[in-house]
Formats: structure tokens, C-alpha cells, sequence
């Protein structure tokens, strides 16, 4: 007769996890997305006016873009969509392209794991798992913004700059108007740099200072 | 159409009137002013459907003297245009034990063409958001700063300022819910009290809050959605100010299979597709629909960039 405790010793127990669940970001899937540059869509970040990209969806469906590609990551077909900018005036960017890469160093966007798919941020945006926050490196993207707009040569026209200047100068009003508000002060103070950027940018190039010295009239006798 | 097993024509009457009593909503997107304006028509999966927009009315008669010759004026035309693509989406054979049992026979009607009016609908505000967020005038406060009415006006002055001409009820916001939330808050301690806090008629349209309607403010009517756009790295969210003609859109008729397992709803802008699995004893659902959204006039858009 086989002695039960060899055949069935007693052993230790405890649960088996097979696979520990991955924390994903709180963020629903979406569809991939190109930047857009249009010459009137500027702004002013830090010290330097920046393009202000335009996000162009390439959902299937949305701005002419066909059915869902395989392979694409739920990218549509995106021939319509670059017609459809084309004629806009807008210049896609597309990720791969070398002055993109340089400026960005990489692709500009990234897709990270959620349920259900994948959600695409900036390569410089990061996402919180368990979140549907996201944490900026802002100093990183201007960076890369400044070297985009420096590799393609892109420059805002003067009456865009000044359409940006009369819109801050219309909030700084209100702002200051309330400045009792610790809040409205900053924002005061904030849109008062914007607006010295600007000026700046509009101003040309400021006459050099005089040196002080002594004053020298033609009638002056040795 | 219905080939529901029990042969009987009276749960897909019931589903029909109970999504055609969605889609009368005054809150129920397609609906709206803003996008019956920019509406281009039907066509197939993967066409493009185009229509041309004239400056209808848009001239002032000069004087002609007695003798002269009336001058001819051109319309200036734009063309616009979508391109229509199938949309669907499937829900579990588990969750549909809650609106059929094993027999087949539907239970629920009214939650199932809820469900199916809000897939559609927030499909359409998320497809929607993200064509005008390609538009090429946005107001906002500076990054990371929160949105106010104020802003939201001074949206409404840059179209009048283009010469967009529209009535009270005629734009339509999408913002983010932090967006809204934003003007809410704005709105304490400024002394309007309850004439900015609430509008009845939000509170009565049920379907409303099922998609976002938070109600009209000076004469915008706001929807919000979480899919609305990011900008400036995600710090940021791009909202939209449309008037009719803003956005255009089409979409696509369905019709009815004699083999499928379906119903067609909305003149065909809807179907409700069922398959049976034997093994599970229950029925998943698939609902389709044909929808394309793309930026119509680009002067009667202003995105809306604020804090996110």
C-alpha cells in the first residue's frame, strides 16, 4: 500500500499570478495623427515665437482620410488628406522627414499601450499609467520647435504678428484691470512678456547706443 | 426590415420609434444648425461626396443709371467635401444577455437604441472636434491658462468680424469637460447668479446628458467630450466654435439584408446587425453606420485653446 504522506506530501500554497496586469494609461485608444504648419498659426513660447502646430486626425473618416490601412495602427488611408491640406495651404509634416527628425530628434509621435488600442502623444509628452494625465518636458519641445522652424526657414508674417500683438495687448487689459487678483497679476505679468517678444520681433533693429564723451561743436577752439 | 426569429414585426417597430424619438432631439448632434449647414449628402463607403458653396446673398445692388448696363457679379464658390467611411462597433454576447434572453426576444429597446444613439453621437462630436481643430484661427489664453467667457466671446467676434452671419442657437462649441468646467467655475462669485448657472432646457432634453449638452450661453449651444483634440504638447486643449457651414459632413443609407440578422434604423443611417452564437445560448451585436467629417469653410471655424 503506498504511504499516503510520500504520495501526497503536504506542501505550501500560494496563488499563482500568471501574468501581473500592466498599468496602462486611463486614455481611450485613438486614431495617428500628422503636425500641419500654416504661416498664420503662431505663438509665443518662452523667449521665442514658435509655429503652432496643427494636429491633423488620420481617423478614417475625418479630413478626407480613407478606410483604416493594415499595418497603420488604425491610421486611414491619408492620400485624400494630404490633398485636402495641399490645397489649404497647410504644409503636412510627415514624421520621417529629415528636417523632422533632426529637429525632434526621432519621430515626433510616439503610440503608447492603452486598453483597447494605443493613444499617440508627442515624443515629447509622456503619460501617467493609471491616468489620463500627461506630463509635458516643455522646455524639450520648444527646443525642437525652435529647430524646426529654423531647419525649414519658416518665419511669421508681419500682420499675423501684429493680430497676435493686439489680441495679448486686449488680454493684458483685462488682466491688469484685475490685478488684485494674485492670479490675473501673473497672468498680467505673463502676457506683458508675450507682448515684449512681439514687439521685439515686429521692432527693426534698435540704433546703437551713444558713448558718452566729450561734446565736440564745429566752432570748438583748440 | 425585421427577420427576428419569433417572425414578428413588433420589437423592431419598438427599436425603431424608440431611436427615432433620439434622433428628433433638439440635442441630437446631426441635428444641429451648425452641422445641417455643412451638410454635403449620401454616398457609398470610400467615396468622396462634394457639394459647392455660394455666397448667396452676399452683394449690395449698385445704382445703374438710366441707360446702363447692370454689372455681372460672380458668385465666389468654395467647394467642400468628405469622404465617407464605415464606422462599427460590437458589443459582447454577455452584454447582450441585458438586452435579449437566450430566447432572442429583445427585453430592453429603449436602453438599446440609447446605447446605439450615443455611439453615434459621440462618434460624431469626436470626429467632429478633430476636423475643426484644423482650422486656422484659434483664440485662447496663454498655455496652460484657463478658459473664460471672455474668450468664448471674443471666439464669436473673430467670425463676426470675418462677416459669418448667424442667429442666436445657429454656433455650436465642443470644449473639453475641463474646458466647461473652467467656465463654470469663472462664472462664481461674479454676481450673475442662476442666469449663467443652468438652462432648463438642458435639464429637460434627456438625451442631452447622455452626450454632453450642457446647455446655450449667449446664444452658442455647448456640447463637451472627452476626445476633444490636445495642443501644445497635451498641455492644452482645442476646442471648437463652428458656424453652419464650418464643418461639412456626409454619410451613407444602408440597406436592408434579407440574410443578415438586422435592423435598419433612421432611413438607413443606422443598422443594428445580430449574430447568434449557439454555444453561448446568446446574441452579439454590431451596430455600422457610414459617416465622413471634414473642415468646410475654414473662415466660420475659431478653435478655442486653453488648459486642458
Amino acid at each position: 500500500m503506498a504511504n499516503l504522506e510520500t504520495a501526497n506530501p503536504a506542501a505550501e500554497w500560494s496563488p499563482v499570478q500568471a501574468q501581473a496586469a500592466q498599468q496602462l494609461p486611463a486614455m481611450p485608444p485613438m486614431a495617428p495623427w500628422m503636425y500641419a504648419i500654416s504661416d498664420q498659426r503662431w505663438r509665443v513660447d518662452g523667449d521665442e515665437i514658435v509655429p503652432d502646430l496643427i494636429t491633423v486626425s488620420l481617423e478614417p473618416g475625418v479630413n478626407h482620410t480613407g478606410p483604416e490601412v493594415k499595418g497603420g495602427m488604425g491610421q486611414g488611408e491619408i492620400s485624400g488628406t494630404e490633398l485636402a491640406c495641399a490645397k489649404r495651404g497647410l504644409r503636412l509634416l510627415n514624421p520621417g522627414e529629415p528636417a523632422a527628425q533632426a529637429a525632434f530628434g526621432g519621430s515626433y509621435i510616439v503610440g503608447h499601450p492603452v486598453a483597447g488600442g494605443r493613444v499617440f502623444l508627442d515624443r515629447y509628452v509622456r503619460p501617467i499609467a493609471g491616468s489620463a494625465r500627461t506630463i509635458l518636458d516643455a522646455e524639450g519641445r520648444r527646443g525642437a520647435l525652435v529647430r524646426l522652424r529654423d531647419a525649414l526657414g519658416l518665419t511669421p508674417p508681419e500682420y499675423v504678428l501684429e493680430d497676435m500683438l493686439e489680441r495679448l495687448l486686449q488680454d493684458h487689459g483685462a488682466a491688469a484691470s484685475r490685478k488684485e487678483d494674485p492670479r490675473q497679476a501673473a497672468l498680467a505679468a505673463e502676457y506683458q512678456r508675450q507682448i515684449d517678444v512681439i514687439r521685439q520681433a515686429l521692432s527693426p533693429a534698435a540704433p546703437p547706443t551713444p558713448k558718452r564723451g566729450r561734446k565736440v561743436t564745429e566752432d570748438s577752439q583748440p | 426590415m425585421n427577420v427576428h426569429l419569433d417572425g414578428a414585426l413588433i420589437q423592431s417597430a419598438i427599436l425603431l420609434k424608440e431611436y427615432g424619438l433620439i434622433v428628433a432631439d433638439r440635442a441630437h448632434l446631426p441635428a444641429h444648425p451648425a452641422l445641417v449647414g455643412g451638410y454635403l449628402g449620401t454616398g457609398n463607403e470610400s467615396t468622396v461626396v462634394s457639394k459647392t458653396l455660394a455666397s448667396l446673398g452676399s452683394d449690395v445692388a449698385p445704382t445703374v443709371s438710366e441707360t446702363g448696363a447692370a454689372q455681372i457679379v460672380d458668385y465666389s464658390t468654395q467647394v467642400v467635401s468628405a469622404t465617407v467611411v464605415r464606422k462599427s462597433i460590437g458589443r459582447s454576447h454577455s452584454d447582450m444577455l441585458k438586452f435579449y434572453d437566450q430566447t432572442g426576444l429583445l427585453k430592453n429597446p429603449a436602453s438599446m437604441a440609447l446605447d446605439a444613439a450615443m455611439i453615434r453621437g459621440n462618434t460624431m462630436i469626436s470626429m467632429v472636434a478633430a476636423a475643426a481643430a484644423t482650422a486656422t484661427r484659434d483664440v485662447g489664453p496663454s498655455s496652460g491658462t484657463a478658459l473664460t467667457w471672455a474668450k468664448l466671446q471674443e471666439a464669436k467676434q473673430t467670425l463676426v468680424n470675418t462677416g459669418v452671419s448667424f442667429s442666436d442657437g445657429e454656433l455650436l462649441a465642443i470644449l473639453h469637460p475641463n474646458q466647461w468646467s473652467n467656465l463654470e467655475t469663472a462664472i462664481i462669485g461674479t454676481g450673475l447668479g442662476d442666469a449663467l448657472t443652468h438652462t432648463m432646457e438642458a435639464y429637460n432634453i434627456q438625451y442631452a446628458k447622455a452626450i454632453g449638452y450642457q446647455g446655450r450661453y449667449f446664444g452658442i449651444d455647448i456640447f463637451t467630450s472627452t476626445r476633444v483634440p490636445t495642443a501644445n504638447g497635451g498641455a492644452d486643449s482645442r476646442g471648437a466654435l463652428i458656424a453652419p457651414g464650418g464643418v461639412a459632413w456626409a454619410e451613407g443609407i444602408i440597406e436592408p439584408d434579407a440574410d443578415g440578422f438586422m435592423d435598419v434604423l433612421d432611413g438607413g443611417r443606422l443598422a443594428i446587425e445580430r449574430e447568434r452564437d449557439a454555444a453561448r445560448m446568446s446574441k452579439a451585436m454590431y451596430y455600422n453606420f457610414l459617416v465622413g467629417v471634414a473642415l468646410g469653410d475654414n473662415n466660420r471655424v475659431v478653435t478655442i485653446t486653453s488648459d486642458r
